[in-house]
């Protein structure tokens, strides 16, 4: 036998079917809060893994570029200024170019090249299934991603394809560069994807700055903003930002998002409020008997705060569980899903923040009852 | 210390206000004693609920003084009267006011819990209480498998599981058949009596008045001896 009494745990399982109802709320709201931002977080990483990946400390761009996916050509001299800069330990030029490729069978599929030096390797693929890096030198050879098996069908190391009506060889397969545009990647030598593009001949799309060790990014970014005065500049992380940014707002997915998210909270907040109100009426007599017994408000305050926080973990754990089900099953169409342990901790405090604001329009309700009413019959 | 235990002088409670009043109780003064059961009887809307809440320290009265073990406490604020609830003062309520989700055991123990009784205490102070009701087989029930009789002996055994020198009845027969409302009534007496207890009972139920020790008629909120 329990002592002191726990009124709150035998109040909330003793009325099964709406404790049931409010976990079923706090779980679906748990669920969809931590699919959405992780759904969301994994778009975002989609956006920026090259960026992320790619061994430069600046990425310098055409003029008002905002974003890594649609940034316009300038000529690739401009990079010999930027090599010149003090602070600049190297430089290299990177292409990303629309493009079209022929799929088996007839038709074919808008793809996003990257063409990367393959003697450094540098803005190339991070982690090779078959095949090497360097392979891009020979038979304007490229890389494809896994993930591009979808729309472009299955591939093979040696398989021939048609980029802009010219001859392709497959020389890897790569994992984990996948875009939210959800194009498929290609990677090739900087060269090739010059000569299967011509309009960008002589011409790149970012020059990639490394900085001598222990330089000041910031006045290294500064030096050379003032140098490439017909460029944009930024540091790694601000380009990781703005391609972010642009994605989030200007597309109106975050907007989509954060309204989905908002949902997800609103109707956990809503479920639980009017579950924990309802169980408080009718425990009303109660609270107001117990109140005549000598319980002081802060008691009964307890009591429905427990009831809440109680329904808040139960109700946060069970939408766990489903979350990682959800989430393999997500994981295994090949979409990109993060979940960081700070996502969790945050909307574990959300979930219990939740139900005790929900708790306190309960609480208000309790400490209004009048003892006298213990006496009607 | 006295026998009186409770008492009320000069008390009256006048409900509304703004040109509006109703006097639920007129100048009522009465003291009850230990080893005593003392009937407030009278009809409905009469204002026996109003004084047994006055006294039970629930609702402050418009004027007069109520005292407790000898002192006077209508002017104590809310924050003071629980634990002086707590300490003093054991309800019985017409309609039991069991807590449904807890059982008999727990009803009880929750009157410990709220004196901040030890839990090796409390225990033993639950079941003497529900040895005394008789309803120690029925311990772990709930309050649903109960009859009304044994619902209301709950509500007994939870008013003197924590020895409260007062206990108040409202209506404590109301709601059971007349055998079992007479034997709850003798249940009340035999408290007083063998325990010392100052028992204070509302109720209508004139069959009452052959079982207790003094009998209070109220009507239209005036009080006055049998």
């Amino acid at each position: 036998m329990a002592y002191p009494v726990p009124i709150a745990r035998k109040n909330l399982f003793h009325d099964r079917v709406r404790f049931i109802i409010t976990l079923v709320g706090i779980s679906f709201s748990v669920v969809l809060i931590l699919v959405q931002v992780g759904v969301y977080l994994g778009m975002m990483y989609n956006t920026s893994s090259i960026i992320e990946h790619t061994d430069a400390d600046i990425w310098i761009t055409a003029r008002n570029n905002r974003n890594f996916d649609f940034s316009m050509p300038f000529p690739e001299h401009r990079e010999n200024l930027a090599r010149a800069v003090p602070g600049a330990a190297r430089t290299k030029k990177l292409i990303l170019v629309w493009s079209l490729m022929k799929i088996k069978g007839g038709g074919s599929e808008n793809v996003e090249m990257v063409g990367f030096d393959p003697e450094s390797g540098i803005g190339g693929p991070w982690e090779m299934l078959q095949g090497a890096v360097g392979d891009v030198k020979f038979h304007r050879g490229v890389i494809v991603d896994e993930s591009s098996t979808g729309k472009l069908g299955a591939l093979a190391i040696g398989d021939y394809r048609e980029v802009v009506n010219k001859k392709v060889r497959v020389v890897g397969i790569c994992r984990g560069a996948r875009r939210i545009t959800t194009a498929p990647v290609l990677f090739t030598s900087y060269r090739t994807a010059q000569e299967l593009n011509p309009w960008i001949d002589r011409q790149t799309v970012f020059v990639l700055v490394k900085a001598v060790p222990g330089a000041d990014i910031a006045e290294l970014r500064g030096r050379l903003a003032r140098v490439m005065n017909l460029e944009d500049v930024y540091t790694r992380q601000q380009f990781i930002n703005a391609t972010r940014s642009y994605w989030t707002f200007s597309t109106g997915m975050g907007i989509a998002f954060g309204f989905t998210i908002l949902m997800g909270i609103v109707v956990g907040a809503v479920i639980v409020s009017q579950t924990i109100y309802s169980a408080t009426i009718e425990h009303l007599r109660e609270f107001g008997t117990l109140k005549a017994l000598g319980a002081e408000n802060r008691m009964i305050y307890g009591i429905i705060l427990q009831q809440a926080l109680i329904s808040g973990v139960l109700g946060f754990a069970i939408g766990l569980a489903i979350n990682f089900a959800v989430v393999r099953a997500y994981s295994s169409t090949g979409q990109a899903i993060i979940q960081p342990w700070q996502l969790f901790a945050a909307d574990f405090l959300i979930t219990q923040l939740t139900c005790v604001a929900a708790s306190l329009i309960s609480v208000r309700k309790a400490m209004q009852v009048d003892p006298m009413e213990v006496f009607r019959a | 210390m006295s026998d009186e235990t409770l008492s009320v002088v000069g008390v009256a409670k006048i409900y509304g206000g703004d040109g509006l009043s109703v006097p639920a109780v007129r100048e009522a003064t009465f003291a009850c004693r230990s080893g005593t059961v003392t009937a407030i009887m009278g009809p409905s809307g009469s204002g026996k609920t109003t004084i047994l809440s006055i006294l039970g320290l629930l609702l402050k009265p418009t004027s007069g003084r109520v005292v407790l073990m000898g002192k006077d406490v209508t002017s104590l604020d809310e924050r003071e009267l629980p634990p002086l609830r707590r300490a003093s003062i054991g309800f019985i309520f017409q309609s039991f006011n069991l807590f449904s989700s807890l059982t008999v055991l727990e009803n009880v123990l929750v009157a410990l819990q709220l004196q901040k009784v030890a839990k090796a205490n409390a225990m033993g102070l639950a079941e003497a209480a529900l040895t005394r009701v008789d309803l120690v087989k029925r311990a772990n029930f709930y309050p649903r498998d109960l009859s009304g009789g044994e619902k209301q002996r709950v509500s007994i055994a939870r008013a003197i599981a924590s020895d409260a020198p007062i206990i108040l009845a409202d209506e404590p027969t109301a709601n059971l058949d007349s055998k079992t409302g007479l034997k709850i009534i003798d249940l009340l007496y035999n408290l007083a009596e063998e325990r010392r207890k100052t028992v204070v009972v509302v109720s209508h139920d004139l069959r009452l008045k052959e079982h207790v020790n003094r009998v209070l008629w109220m009507e239209d909120g005036v009080i006055h001896e049998d």
